[in-house]
């Protein structure tokens, strides 16, 4: 046996394969600013982090419900009564999405009233506005999914706003319905809007958004001069 | 770094100890309801182990029908050719002793087979 311990032969391992020294120096010297405006800087992390619980909550919430018009309004009050804990899945899973909302709402002003918009970061905007819709598509078809008269008659009245659009309103709400009416049809899709088409979408422009951040670090208000600076993992 | 370094345990070390005690807080607390979540929970056993596969005369002699019987598949065959009564009929539980497929009667040999077993015969 060589004196190395086991993660140090990993971290070996791997190091002489990939930059992982390279990518932890980048992070090691990743500084964010730290001026009276910080706290505005923080709501696009938070959005982050409670998508990820809406994610996981969302991941565990699949195991027991049934996205068909006779299963599944039982299983979400299966998921409530029997199994365990599943109160408190589905209840992180709802909080946590409003909580998303807002989260994301409180980042879109910010940087609205702050201007971040303005030159380079133009697409940084246009990529979280549509992440912004997006997550309210989420919310619309999560709302349908527990099979309820609420969510039923909330689906009808979205999906009617959605026809009043000029010319392609029918076309939209026929797309939208499965058919001409709120059916099992209209369940079976936003259920797989929801837990497939939605995600694959977030993912991709997700990943552009965290990357143009990255790559151009944080936008410092109009007339606002470079102040402290502090390191974005970690304590110094 | 105080002057009493020989008190036998440092603060880094006490803080240390104290960030993995809160850490494991926060895994167990946020892992226990997951771990119970993803078990889905014991069906209560149905109270009365009775059922009707059949209405009278709905199977004549050589037919049979699976039918749900505690949860599990059950078969119904009809043997005898008589008259609608317990003699004429087998009940068995359909689930095959191999690897739990659900079985089924042939009518031609008379024997129960694995349906799996059935299509590969039939190739």
């Amino acid at each position: 046996m060589s004196d190395k311990s086991t993660g140090k032969r990993m971290f070996d391992w791997f190091g002489s394969r990939y930059p992982i020294k390279e990518m932890m120096e980048y992070a090691d010297h990743k500084t964010v600013p730290h001026d009276r405006h910080f706290l505005w800087y923080f709501f696009g992390g938070m959005g982050l982090f409670f998508f990820i619980v809406q994610v996981m909550t969302g991941l565990f919430l699949l195991l027991y419900y049934r996205p068909t018009a006779e299963a599944a309004f039982e299983s979400v009050h299966f998921i409530e009564s029997k199994a365990y804990f599943g109160w408190l899945i589905r209840n992180v899973h709802a909080w946590s999405a409003n909580l998303m909302i807002l989260s994301l709402f409180v980042h879109l002003f910010s940087n609205w009233f702050l201007k971040a918009y303005r030159k380079p970061r133009e697409l940084t905007w246009v990529t979280g506005v549509l992440l912004l819709f997006i997550s309210m598509g989420f919310g619309f078809s999560g709302y349908l999914l527990p099979w309820n008269k609420l969510s039923f008659f909330a689906t009808k009245v979205g999906t009617e706003m959605a026809a009043s659009v000029p010319f392609i309103g029918e076309f939209i709400l026929v797309f939208l319905r499965g058919g001409e009416d709120v059916t099992g049809a209209t369940l079976t899709r936003f259920f797989g809007f929801h837990v497939a088409v939605l995600p694959m979408i977030t993912a991709v422009l997700l990943v552009v958004h965290v990357y143009f951040v990255q790559a151009q670090g944080m936008s410092m208000p109009i007339g606002a001069k470079k102040g402290r600076e502090i390191k974005f993992f970690g304590m110094s | 770094m105080s002057k009493k370094e020989n008190d036998g345990i440092s603060r880094r070390k006490f803080l240390d100890g104290l960030l993995v005690v809160t850490g494991a807080d926060v895994v167990g607390l946020a892992g226990y309801p997951v771990l119970k979540f993803v078990i889905p929970p014991e069906q209560a056993e149905p109270d009365n182990l009775s059922t009707t596969a059949i209405e009278t005369g709905e199977l004549s002699q050589g037919e049979f029908k699976i039918f749900e019987f505690n949860r599990k598949p059950a078969i119904l065959i009809r043997t005898g050719a008589g008259k609608d009564d317990a003699e004429s009929y087998k009940a068995l539980t359909a689930v095959c002793t191999h690897l739990q497929c659900t079985v089924q009667y042939e009518q031609d040999t008379g024997q129960i087979w694995g349906v799996p077993a059935i299509m590969l015969a039939s190739i």
